[in-house]
């Protein structure tokens, strides 16, 4: 059967052969027709048509080429051994000889017509003879010859152009047989018009205009349907496939793969592995992606990805072949690929890393950082595969990912592969990898080109993972150093205090370090305002758990304080009194605020509440902090205490500022503050303000003790003689001026309270007592007076009230005087009260000298008054029984004579009252100086005793 | 219209007054003085004798001396001369000495001289100003409809040509009427050839129907339809058309071309064995024999009192150098340009004779001078014209070799396409369904006989053989 099937198959092959044979024969007739009745017309014309030559030429070639397959068959019906030992152009020698013929006539006819218009067909028949014998240049030289010399229209235009363009389709420059075919399949539309607008196609195909290519081969696929054209439909449907791959309409392709009755997804493949063998590996790649697309199946996917990784690797496509191989990686994940898959995998991966590892390490992209930084980076990748791909060592594959990104200064992708590359190898127990990725991630932190962000990520980390391991390497106190520092510029205390105590545990005995370590914990909490921490740090040193030196111990706990008072001064700066307050009261209440610090705010808080006028708690706070001082501490505030008392004497708040001075004296009692002895004053004055002689005596009695002056206990005691006498307490008051008496020094103050006394003595009747006191208080006088020291003015008017009682009994002598006439007794008695008022003169100046505001006013008054009584009496004095004329010129002598006196009167009015004023002078008797109506009444405001005070809105 | 044809007029005149006229040219003659306006009075003397041919001397003088437009009596008079002489006679004027004169007789001749040239423009501008009361106003039309289908603008040209079919009314006389009837049958003629160059095929087989078998030119136009046909895809009818040549009525008829057209027809209807015995009967018939006419004018050159002498022995039915001459000289010689120069010429030599019966003096001496002068130049003419057909004629052979070398080339063509296409074609022949007819066409299977109401109306019934 099969031999009968064959021999039928040759009988039909023959007499295919045959017809063929003869169908060549019967052109070859007609080819022999044509030229014969040509020639005829040729010479009919006398040869001189060209376009009968061109005929011709055309015939010639067409004789020649039909003779050519006649003699190529017989040619290839020979066997290799027969063709061997023929020489071919013997075979071809007739066709050659046409061929020479057509071209002859050619090239004649271009001699002769050489304006002939249908040149471009000659042009044509040279250009196809020169494409016949392979002279491909020629061909192409003839054919544009042919293109120029014709019209566009017509057919050997078209015709020249599609031969042009299957030239240059052939020699792949798809743009020019592109234009070509355009231009020429417009014009043209014979049977070979799919051939040649598929050739078109395979052109838009190839310059990417990929839509044209599909919307062409579709036309020829239904071209090739008619009946009219060549069929074409197989080429296309081989090449559509591409065309829809390359424009990524694979869809679309589908579709019309379906419209045909066909499969394109089954076709992809298998069209990819044939653009790899024919050597179009980016046609392949592109189809090969569009496949992957539109494949359903892992093993479809899985093959067109193992095609696609020797394609990358074959042509170098790095980038693409590791993305493949990732594709594979996750593929296996879901679903295990078969093992000769995940071989290849491998394979493809160790092989490829390791190309670009080496270009990497290599010098090749030595001097193009650039490119070799990408392939570190690509390399980096494939290791990272290689690490999910191989169970047993990820940290080797990890490890030269990272010195591979080492060493082209990648270092954040270096210091992630050292790190995953000591993860895997501590989880592995693998020493050496542990101690190759720390010496690497160190290595890699020196860089200075390192991002921060991975600086930020694995500094800390690598530091702790190293001291973990190294705690007391060579290099360990560095990188204990180099971590603290990390963790203090983070801020995190914590972490900080944690690498201290490591480091404590390593080197214990490191005073220096350890102390900055701690210094730069303070400064961050100070930073912080974490006065708790900076407070239980202080105690941590106190209980010597890290060694620091006194000096820094010391300047802990300043700063300790200076944080705890540090809001609160803030506020006080702000004048935020409220709040400064609330902090003190914190800080003071705080159980582990120091004594300094509860002293501290006790004291501010008593200031703050004084600045507010709140005298009541100033004087509570002042007192608290007073207890936490010591006596330097009081000395240092002690003019703020001062103050305080002041205020609170002034609001009659006598007991407090009282007992504030006393408990300031008692603090500062041994210091040499130069406030101790007003404190001191200040406190007597106020007992004695408010009648507590008793504490008056006793802190003048502890006085002595506290070294204040003898002139203040002295005047203290001065003092206290008042409130003796105001309490009639005359037994002590005598004891304490005998005392007092004993001091020369102070005996000018003790005119007026001996005075006082002898007045008492007096009023009892002790005359005797009483003389001998005025005796005593007029010799301390005199001797003030002779000493020149300073008599209290209260002494002053004393000594002046004496002065004063002489003054008045002159001044009675001098109205005694009484004027009366006849004239002798009126001159006479007039004498006598002029040389009166020269006494009472004399007696008021003496009173003047005294130097006492009240006896000068006194003194004056009576001096004032004797004169003008005096000059009234004698104006007012008429001569009984006179004439009038003799009263009138009595009265005019009269007035004559006292003038002057009234004169002086005047004038000593008008030195009281500049005296008065002038020395602002206090007296019940100024009044008198000054009113404009003398009245008869001495009219006076007296003080009522504790009078009532009023506060500043005038309220009660 | 009926329209007057003004030299009859004359005619009439001239024979009621014969002497005084003749007399009176004589006595203008003898005053020696042949100023222009003596010799206007003598051409109208001899017009109105009749004296025609003896006159056109007169008058190419007077219109060669004539410096200003002739006076309208003179016209009147040339347009009498040239009716009967011809305008050939007076085309040997030049364009300036035409121009001259605006007498409607002389446009005329000078529009047909312009249009001879191919200057239709001017043509045209001249032949406009020919009143459309005057007697040569259809002739007018006529060149005026030829022109603008030349100048492809139909529509004008139509309606040109219409108006010359309803000016172009009888004659007077024979002459006249024949002139008047030619003159309207190609006007006819011209409107379907319009109708033709526009494209409208269908309408021009209509019009070309419209010329009755009858008309002088119809044997001519027969050729025309036959292509019009071809041009309707009736290939079939143009064939029918075609074998109507080979009937004995066109003995006389010799179109090359007709062959070529039926050669082509053949290939047309992919018969190409048909085209190419075509082809290759043509060739044996002609090869030969136009070789020699090539040869015949080339010896004889400008010798146009030969081609005269030649085609007067044609007329009479003598037998020229071979075949194909005999067949082209006789086809010159019956048609009617060469019969209305003929005419002339005899005409001329009738004067002659008549001339020499009027005396013996120096004036009737100088008429019979005048009167040979235009006799032979009226021979110059006719051999002119002969020698002008003839050589149109062999370059119409010439072409057709062409033009059948072509079609045969074809048909190897074709056949070659077939051989590479690997075609085998069924033939089909002689199949009634082919015909295409319309009203004014009547079926007539040819059978080999012809029959003089059939002519033009065969048919034939050829299947196409081309592929679908």
């Amino acid at each position: 059967m099969k031999n009968f099937l064959l021999i039928l198959l040759l009988a039909f092959l023959q007499n295919t052969q045959a017809d063929t044979e003869g169908r060549r024969d019967q052109i070859l007739t007609l080819v022999d027709e044509e030229m014969t009745e040509l020639l005829r017309l040729s010479k009919q014309q006398d040869h001189s048509n060209p376009s009968i030559q061109l005929r011709l030429a055309e015939l010639y070639l067409e004789k020649a080429r039909v003779i050519k397959e006649k003699e190529n068959d017989r040619f290839l019906s020979m066997s290799a051994n027969e063709r061997n030992q023929t020489n071919k152009n013997s075979i071809f020698a007739t066709s050659t000889k046409f061929f020479s013929r057509a071209n002859d006539i050619c090239l004649g006819m271009l001699k002769r017509f050489k304006n002939f218009k249908d040149k471009g067909d000659v042009y044509f028949i040279l250009a196809y003879n020169a494409k016949e014998f392979n002279k491909t240049d020629k061909a192409k030289d003839f054919f544009s010859k042919a293109l120029d010399s014709s019209n566009k229209n017509s057919k050997i235009y078209a015709k020249s152009s599609l031969a042009l363009a299957e030239i240059y389709f052939n020699e792949k420059k798809y743009s020019k047989a592109a234009e070509l075919y355009e231009d020429s399949l417009e014009k043209k539309r014979d049977r070979w018009w799919t051939k040649d607008a598929l050739n078109l196609a395979w052109c838009y195909s190839k310059l990417g205009k990929d839509d044209r290519a599909i919307s062409l081969a579709k036309e020829v696929y239904e071209k090739s349907s008619s009946g009219n054209f060549i069929d074409m439909r197989s080429q296309v449907m081989r090449d559509i496939a591409l065309f829809y791959a390359q424009a990524e309409k694979i869809d679309e392709g589908i579709s019309f793969y379906k419209s045909v009755g066909e499969d394109l997804s089954s076709r992809l493949v298998k069209l990819a592995r044939l653009l790899l063998d024919e050597g179009r590996p980016t046609q392949a790649e592109k189809v090969l992606k569009e496949a992957k697309r539109v494949v359903k199946g892992q093993a479809e996917i899985v093959e067109a990805n193992l095609i696609l990784l020797n394609l990358f690797e074959k042509y170098g496509k790095f980038e693409q072949h590791i993305n493949v191989i990732q594709e594979m990686v996750e593929l296996n994940q879901n679903d295990p690929l078969e093992s000769q898959a995940l071989e290849v995998v491998k394979f493809q991966t160790k092989k490829v890393g390791a190309i670009i590892q080496r270009q990497v390490v290599g010098n090749t992209y030595a001097g193009t950082p650039a490119v070799r930084k990408a392939k570190a980076a690509l390399a980096a990748r494939y290791y990272d595969v290689l690490a999910k791909l191989e169970g047993k060592a990820p940290q080797e594959n990890y490890f030269i990912k990272a010195e591979t990104s080492y060493s082209v200064g990648n270092y954040d992708e270096a210091l992630e592969s050292y790190s995953k590359s000591y993860e895997q190898a501590k989880s592995r127990g693998d020493k050496k990898h542990i101690n190759l990725s720390l010496e690497g991630m160190l290595a890699t932190l020196a860089q200075d080109s390192l991002s921060e962000k991975s600086k930020n990520l694995y500094l800390a980390p690598t530091y702790t993972r190293y001291l973990n391991n190294n705690p007391t390497s060579n290099n360990a106190p560095k990188i204990f150093q180099k971590l603290f520092k990390i963790h203090l510029d983070q801020k995190d205390a914590g972490k900080a205090e944690e690498v201290l105590e490591q480091f404590k545990r390593a080197y214990p005995q490191d005073e220096k370090i350890q102390e900055a370590m701690v210094a730069n914990i303070m400064e961050l909490h100070r930073d912080t305002k974490n006065t708790a921490e900076i407070v239980r740090w202080m105690k941590k040193i106190q209980a010597k758990e890290y060694k620091v030196s006194p000096e820094y111990a010391k300047k802990l706990r300043s700063l300790a304080l200076t944080m705890q008072f540090e809001n609160a001064e803030k506020a006080t700066t702000k004048g935020e009194k409220k709040s400064a307050m609330v902090e003190y009261f914190r800080i003071f209440k705080d159980p582990s605020s120091s004594k300094a610090a509860q002293k501290n705010a006790a004291y501010n808080i008593a200031v703050l509440f004084f600045e507010l006028n709140n005298l009541e708690k100033t004087y509570e706070w002042g007192q608290a902090s007073l207890k936490f001082m010591d006596a330097e501490d009081t000395k240092k505030f002690d003019a703020s205490f001062l103050a305080m008392s002041s205020a609170l004497f002034e609001r009659r708040d006598f007991e407090k500022s009282a007992k504030l001075s006393e408990v300031v004296l008692e603090k500062i009692c041994r210091t040499d503050s130069v406030r101790k002895k007003i404190f001191f004053k200040n406190a007597v004055i106020v007992y004695l303000a408010d009648n507590k002689i008793d504490e008056a005596e006793k802190l003048i009695e502890k006085a002595q003790s506290c070294d204040i002056p003898a002139s203040f206990i002295q005047e203290s005691q001065a003092d206290i003689l008042k409130n003796y006498a105001e309490n009639e307490r005359w037994s002590s008051y005598t004891n304490t001026l005998a005392k007092l008496e004993d001091n020369p020094a102070i005996r000018p103050q003790l005119i007026r309270p001996m005075f006082t006394l002898r007045k008492i003595y007096a009023d009892h009747g002790d005359d005797a007592k009483a003389r001998a006191l005025e005796a005593r208080l007029l010799s301390y006088y005199t001797e003030a007076k002779k000493q020149k020291k300073e008599i209290p003015l209260e002494g002053l008017d004393v000594i002046a009230s004496f002065g004063i009682i002489s003054l008045e009994k002159e001044v009675k002598k001098l109205n005694n005087v009484t004027l009366a006439f006849p004239e002798d007794v009126f001159n006479k008695a007039l004498k006598e009260k002029l040389q009166q008022l020269e006494v009472i003169t004399t007696r008021a100046t003496q009173v003047f000298d005294v130097g006492s505001g009240i006896g000068v006013v006194k003194a004056y008054q009576y001096l004032v008054e004797s004169y003008q009584r005096t000059v009234k009496e004698i104006r007012d004095f008429s001569p009984e029984g006179k004439s009038p004329e003799y009263v009138a010129s009595f009265k005019k002598s009269m007035e004559d004579l006292t003038r002057p006196i009234l004169a002086k009167g005047e004038e000593y009015l008008k030195d009281a009252q500049e005296q008065i004023e002038k020395n602002a002078i206090l007296s019940h008797d100024n009044y008198w100086f000054f009113a404009s109506t003398r009245v008869p009444l001495r009219l006076e405001y007296r003080f009522i005793k504790n009078g009532v005070i009023m506060d500043r809105g005038g309220q009660r | 219209m009926a329209r007057k044809w003004i030299f009859g007029l004359f005619l009439l005149t001239l024979t009621s007054d014969v002497w005084a006229s003749l007399q009176g040219a004589r006595d203008v003659y003898n005053r020696g003085n042949l100023d222009s306006s003596n010799l206007r009075t003598l051409i109208r003397e001899l017009a109105e004798d009749k004296y025609y041919y003896s006159s056109v001397s007169f008058i190419l003088k007077i219109l060669s001396d004539a410096r200003a437009p002739l006076v309208k009596e003179l016209d009147d008079v040339i347009e009498d001369v040239v009716a009967r002489v011809g305008v050939k006679q007076f085309e040997v004027l030049s364009f300036e000495q035409l121009e001259r004169s605006g007498a409607p007789t002389i446009r005329y001749i000078l529009a047909k001289k312009y249009f001879r040239q191919g200057s239709y423009d001017n043509a045209l501008r001249v032949v406009k100003e020919i009143p459309s009361k005057h007697a040569l106003y259809p002739f007018a039309l006529l060149i005026e409809g030829s022109i603008h289908s030349i100048n492809k603008n139909f529509k004008p040209a139509i309606s040109a040509l219409k108006d010359c079919l309803s000016e172009s009314g009888s004659g007077d006389d024979d002459l006249s009427k024949m002139q008047l009837q030619v003159n309207h049958d190609y006007c006819l003629v011209g409107l379907s050839r319009a109708r033709y160059a526009s494209g409208e095929f269908k309408e021009a087989e209509s019009q070309y129907q419209d010329l009755p078998k009858s008309s002088y030119v119809w044997p001519e136009i027969l050729f025309e339809e036959a292509w019009n046909s071809y041009n309707l895809g009736d290939f079939n009818r143009t064939l029918g058309k075609l074998v109507t040549y080979k009937s004995p009525f066109f003995e006389n008829i010799f179109n090359p071309e007709v062959d070529v057209l039926r050669a082509l027809t053949f290939y047309r209807l992919c018969l190409y064995g048909d085209s190419k015995s075509a082809v290759d009967e043509f060739y044996g018939k002609y090869e030969n024999d136009s070789n020699d006419i090539k040869t015949y004018l080339n010896r004889h050159a400008r010798d146009y009192d030969f081609y005269f002498e030649e085609s007067r022995k044609s007329a009479k039915g003598g037998v020229l150098q071979n075949d194909l001459l005999t067949k082209v000289m006789r086809s010159i010689v019956y048609d009617l340009t060469y019969r209305e120069l003929y005419r002339s010429l005899k005409e001329a030599r009738e004067e002659l004779v008549l001339l020499r019966n009027r005396g013996n003096d120096q004036f009737i001496a100088r008429l019979i001078k005048n009167n040979v002068e235009t006799i032979n130049k009226q021979k110059q003419i006719m051999g002119s014209y002969v020698r002008r057909k003839l050589l149109l004629k062999y370059a119409q052979i010439f072409k057709s070799f062409e033009q059948m070398s072509n079609i045969k080339l074809e048909v190897l063509a074709q056949r070659k396409a077939e051989l590479y296409k690997d075609s085998n074609l069924e033939r089909k022949r002689g199949d009634i369904k082919y015909l295409k007819r319309s009203e004014k066409q009547y079926f007539w299977s040819f059978n080999g006989e012809f029959w003089a109401d059939e002519l033009g109306d065969y048919v034939f019934a050829l299947a196409s053989e081309c592929r679908e």
